[in-house]
């Protein structure tokens, strides 16, 4: 297979994904093409206990983007696993859960209940989540971050990968925290804290108040983070931000990424993830590449002094 | 690569349509007729289009969920009525004839007959009223003669529209405006009562309600309270429209969340919290 990617052990056709929170478990979009044609699935986040998620209004358009604030809304783990990973037993197309936790041990629990799923190839730990009370977010702190990923890490039999927050002051840190506690993986970006109001109702939007943005206008954010990250840490980059076509995701290789994942396009495009996935092979075939890893993180900066990591 | 795999009949698929032509109704307000065969075989009123606003801007980034107001097996053509109000309809409102569409649809839940309530009571608000159009169309298919009552509710007469349509399909024809500059002075509810104070045979009755979210609130504690049939249908800002961003929820009345373009848009009136 040209495109294959070799992650933290695990072999993927191609390094396409779909991101968490944009493609349900599967169903829906399973009308739209065979999932058999994507690199993995990534699960909207699975909590310990059901969760109803916000009230709405959840969702609210902004310049070339979308803030949400959907609240976790998911069956919780039992369900999940009695359910909703039924759907997708007949695919063979690879699957990432997403986790969350309200503490370092709900996460050690979730962890621990997926070791026993065979068709799960990774874990993926939602540490960054915005839009729940409370903030949920380990993300922000290397001792948090720090605390979590070596917890998940002592129990968990499959590979991890850290999904990590861009409101933060010093993502480098929090990057090489994560590997450092045992990530094999690292995911970048999740939402971007934002806001929008009704000038009118004098109300926000959005009935929770702020929500994260996603889409086209956070690209450039997440570029950058991405080759922060890959600036300061050995463990592969997985890219998500805005990435609506193959020329969006050769930027993230590019910058630092060994694989990306699709999310708001999703909504836009339902075809994104497929379009993506040939416009990768035929750029892979115009410029002679043996593989889409070899210009992993080979952008050049011109006139480098400024920003040197 | 074979990517599609939607079966033609199995339900929602992405359609390139093409606009057939496109016309101004009231002030604002534009029917958009486009071919689309895929969407025309298989669309029922109730269900709902989300169309990508043509060109390659991000801006706007979403597709605009839009209401079938009539789907034409023969001709494989579907028909929109739509509101140009911000960035994405005014943007369609320009479309000319030829312009190709990319469409998801149908989505959604429609409006279902029940044949224990053969009498259907439409009520109609501001452009609630394109898919009761549909339903009218389609219930006069299966019964030719029979009472189908039509509630049209608008602001002023300049904003009420298909009151000739509804006429035309020998519907019992009701109408109220809020300053009275056409039909009674008042809204949809003192219609309601007007039908419920002929038709005291209460479970022959089937209440179909689309509009904006008071009037349906008032329509459905109505119904629910006087012990009638009510189906209503529902609205919520979505950015997909076809089941993944759980964006687009209601609360139910059993205290959970669920999705208007999967378990709706379409549903019981008890079914929904209304506060």
């Amino acid at each position: 297979m040209p495109l294959e990617t070799k992650l933290f052990g695990v072999s993927f056709q191609n390094p396409v994904m779909v991101a968490s929170g944009t493609f349900g478990y599967g169903q829906e979009m399973a009308k739209f093409y065979d999932l058999n044609l994507l690199g993995a699935v990534v699960t909207k986040t699975i909590t310990k206990e059901p969760r109803s998620g916000n009230p709405p209004t959840r969702i609210t358009e902004t310049a070339s983007g979308m803030l949400n604030t959907i609240g976790l809304q998911n069956p919780g783990i039992d369900k999940f696993i009695s359910e909703e990973v039924k759907f997708l037993e007949p695919f063979t197309v690879p699957l990432i859960v997403n986790i969350a936790g309200h503490s370092a041990d709900e996460f050690v629990e979730l962890a621990e209940r997926l070791n026993g799923i065979e068709k799960i190839v990774a874990i993926e730990l939602n540490l960054s989540c915005p839009n729940v009370a409370g903030g949920l977010d380990f993300s922000t702190d290397t001792g948090r971050c720090d605390q979590v990923v070596r917890a998940v890490r002592k129990v968990s039999k499959k590979p991890i990968i850290a999904k990590l927050s861009p409101n933060v002051t010093n993502i480098q840190d929090i990057a090489k925290a994560a590997e450092g506690a045992g990530a094999d993986s690292i995911s970048v970006i999740n939402t971007v804290l934002g806001m929008s109001i009704d000038i009118w109702r004098k109300k926000t939007k959005l009935s929770a108040g702020m929500g994260g943005l996603s889409g086209p206008a956070i690209k450039p954010i997440a570029v950058r983070i991405v080759w922060q990250i890959a600036e300061v840490v050995k463990v592969p980059i997985i890219g998500i931000g805005g990435i609506m076509t193959w020329e969006d995701a050769v930027e993230f290789f590019l910058a630092g990424a060994s694989a990306i994942q699709v999310g708001t396009a999703n909504f836009v495009d339902p075809m994104a993830p497929i379009k993506i996935i040939e416009g990768l092979e035929k750029y892979r075939t115009q410029v002679k590449l043996e593989s889409l890893q070899d210009i992993v993180h080979k952008v050049e900066i011109p006139y480098s002094t400024v920003h040197a990591s | 690569m074979v990517a599609r795999m939607a079966d033609e009949y199995s339900g929602f698929q992405q359609e390139e349509a093409s606009v057939v032509d496109q016309y101004p109704l009231i002030a604002e307000h534009f029917v958009l007729t486009m071919r689309s065969p895929k969407i025309a075989a298989i669309a029922s009123p109730g269900q709902f289009l989300m169309l990508r606003t043509p060109g390659d801007s991000y801006d706007p980034l979403l597709r605009r969920p839009l209401s079938i107001m009539n789907a034409n097996k023969k001709e494989k053509t579907v028909q929109v009525y739509y509101k140009a109000v911000g960035k994405g309809t005014v943007g369609m409102a320009h479309a000319k004839e030829g312009t190709t569409l990319d469409l998801v649809g149908p989505l959604g839940n429609g409006f279902q007959l029940n044949p224990d309530r053969p009498i259907p009571i439409l009520i109609a608000g501001g452009y609630g009223v394109a898919p009761l159009y549909f339903m009218a169309r389609e219930i006069r298919k299966i019964n030719k003669k029979g009472t189908i009552y039509a509630l049209l509710g608008a602001r002023t007469e300049k904003l009420m529209a298909f009151e000739n349509e509804f006429s035309e399909l020998k519907c019992e024809l009701f109408v109220s405006t809020d300053d009275g500059s056409l039909g009674i002075q008042g809204n949809v509810i003192d219609l309601l009562r007007k039908v419920l104070e002929r038709e005291t045979n209460k479970e022959q009755l089937q209440v179909y309600a689309c509009g904006p979210h008071p009037m349906m609130r008032a329509v459905a504690l109505h119904s629910i309270q006087e012990n009638i049939a009510c189906q209503v249908s529902l609205e919520e800002v979505m950015a997909c429209g076809y089941g993944i961003c759980m964006g687009c929820v209601y609360p139910t009345a059993d205290e959970h969340y669920k999705r208007v373009c999967t378990a709706g848009p379409v549903v019981e009136a008890r079914e929904v919290r209304w506060n």
